[in-house]
């Protein structure tokens, strides 16, 4: 009986160097697909982090834009909204005020062309408005008159109620599902002069009950 | 021995040849094998640590969010708002301040935020008009909130927020519930209106800190201390009340001992000199890490119209 022994002078070496090569070839094969789907991974968390943080960024910043536009149409907007200060007012069925999309192209270019849409609603919506308020989770506030004491006379401010919202596109692939900062706006009329305050903010998504 | 044989073995002079390359060639593999274990373990710590970081920030992320929602922010008003109780959490100084803890300057951090429910008013709530009443969308969970019928509640699940109180944030105490129906009590405003459709919050309030290496918080829904999260060394807080933000310091540890000398502390220029002065000279084995997380209070809204004026809705 032969007994094979190893050896580099016998013609099998050659059978040898291609199994060892081959195996050598696979195991590092194998390796390179595992550690791209480990990189893969980690690099998708990575992204889902960062489109977080993208999407926290830009709303935050385009809330900030959206106070400030509020406050300019509300207070620089002349008569046809000191009108609807009125206990008396209608409720309007009508009541969104939609900022225009040039005020925040500059931030969703910066923040990876993220699509975003502010806008303020009056809460003295009519009944038509009803269903969208719900999805926004919009209050229903009718104008109210304020009584106040302020160094022992009583004066009489109006205070009529907006909600602020800013809206996000999700990065998950739902157009339909936005993330929502919903800030709560007082405004104030004192001897036709009109003050905006700025209050509660909540966060989530449209989805979220 | 015939000459086949000798072909296949080595003769001494291979051998000690061989053992020669192998002398040269092994320190330095052993040094590239120690120094890459080197920086795998460091590296691993380093992990541990940002996993570490990100727990606490996660523990409190949504309380600072929500902090001052629908409620005064002003100490006076803050007490005033909840039947000036001398207890805890009513007796601090606004929804958020930090204290000293265990000899620790701003180590413990005192937080008053709300926690968002499902619920919302079915319909708009009148102070005096509605006899006290708030009707809701949803029924309660006996868990969520509870009633308190002889009134200046130490409890904080009978406290509720509403986001759109008019004219100014007040917390509610409930004082009855009868299905969807709350009865409630304000100690800051009679001629309160909450708005049809505004949603309902919970009071929560929590201490935080560190103890023993570990982060706890002392949540008021609960009893005692809750250990949170492992490997924290300290934790500092800085509260600008002014400009409404909060700045955390924090120093973590990795996972094992791996500094036989002083304590190293990975990013020690965002600490503050305290922090600094506490850690450097000591020897824990680990190697330290810093973080400092600054945010924004969004809900801790100064500057209201009407602090410190009487106000009522006239309807």
């Amino acid at each position: 009986m032969h007994r094979w022994k190893f050896s580099f002078r016998k013609k099998r070496c050659g059978a040898v160097l291609i199994a060892a090569f081959t195996l050598m070839m696979s195991v590092a094969g194998g390796s390179s697909v595992l550690a791209l789907i480990a990189a893969n991974k980690t690099a998708d968390i990575k992204l889902l982090q960062t489109n977080a943080m993208r999407r926290d960024n830009a709303a935050e910043q385009a809330d900030a834009v959206a106070q400030k536009w509020l406050k300019e149409v509300l207070i620089n907007g002349g008569g046809s909204y000191l009108q609807s200060f009125n206990v008396n007012a209608p409720a309007l069925t009508e009541p969104v005020l939609i900022m225009p999309d040039n005020l925040t192209a500059a931030l969703s270019a910066a923040n990876g062309h993220v699509d975003i849409a502010v806008f303020a609603v009056d809460e003295n919506y009519a009944d038509n408005y009803d269903t969208a308020a719900e999805r926004l989770g919009i209050p229903s506030a009718v104008p109210v008159i304020l009584l106040v004491n302020n160094k022992n006379k009583k004066e009489q401010y109006l205070l009529k109620k907006y909600m602020l919202i800013t809206e996000i596109a999700t990065e998950d692939g739902d157009s339909n599902r936005k993330y929502i900062f919903a800030r709560e706006v007082s405004v104030v009329k004192y001897k036709d002069v009109l003050s905006v305050i700025i209050s509660s903010i909540q966060k989530g998504y449209s989805d979220d009950k | 021995m015939n000459n086949a044989a000798r072909r296949d073995g080595f003769t001494l002079v291979e051998l000690l040849v061989t053992i020669f390359i192998v002398t040269l060639v092994i320190p330095s593999f052993l040094y590239f094998f120690k120094t890459s274990l080197d920086r795998a373990l460091h590296y691993l710590d380093y992990r541990y640590a940002v996993t570490r970081i990100s727990m606490a920030e996660s523990l409190l992320r949504m309380p600072v969010y929500y902090c001052g929602y629908g409620m005064p922010v002003s100490a006076d008003l803050f007490h005033k708002s909840f039947g000036n109780m001398a207890v805890e959490p009513y007796s601090w100084n606004g929804p958020v301040s930090s204290s000293a803890y265990n000899g620790r300057e701003n180590a413990q951090l005192r937080i008053v935020y709300g926690t968002p429910e499902d619920s919302v008013t079915a319909s708009a709530f009148n102070y005096e008009q509605t006899y006290r009443t708030i009707h809701m969308s949803e029924n309660f969970s006996p868990s969520h909130i509870t009633a308190d019928y002889y009134g200046y509640s130490r409890n904080v699940k009978s406290w509720i927020l509403f986001g759109g109180t008019i004219p100014e944030p007040t917390p509610l105490q409930i004082r009855n519930i009868s299905g969807r129906n709350l009865i409630v009590r304000s100690y800051l405003n009679d001629g309160l209106l909450v708005p049809k459709g505004d949603k309902m919050y919970l009071l929560s309030a929590m201490k935080v800190f560190v103890k023993g290496d570990i982060l706890y918080s002392y949540d008021f829904k609960t009893i005692g201390d809750q250990p949170r999260v492992r490997g924290i060394a300290d934790m500092r807080f800085i509260v600008d009340d002014d400009r409404h933000k909060i700045t955390v310091y924090l120093l973590v540890r990795g996972y094992a001992k791996l500094t036989p000398a002083a304590n190293i502390i990975n990013g020690a220029e965002t600490c503050p000199p305290e922090l600094l002065h506490e850690w450097q000279g000591l020897n824990t084995g680990y190697e330290l890490y810093a973080s400092k997380i600054v945010w924004r209070l969004p809900n801790c809204i100064g500057g209201n119209f009407l602090s410190g004026k009487n106000a009522a809705v006239q309807f």
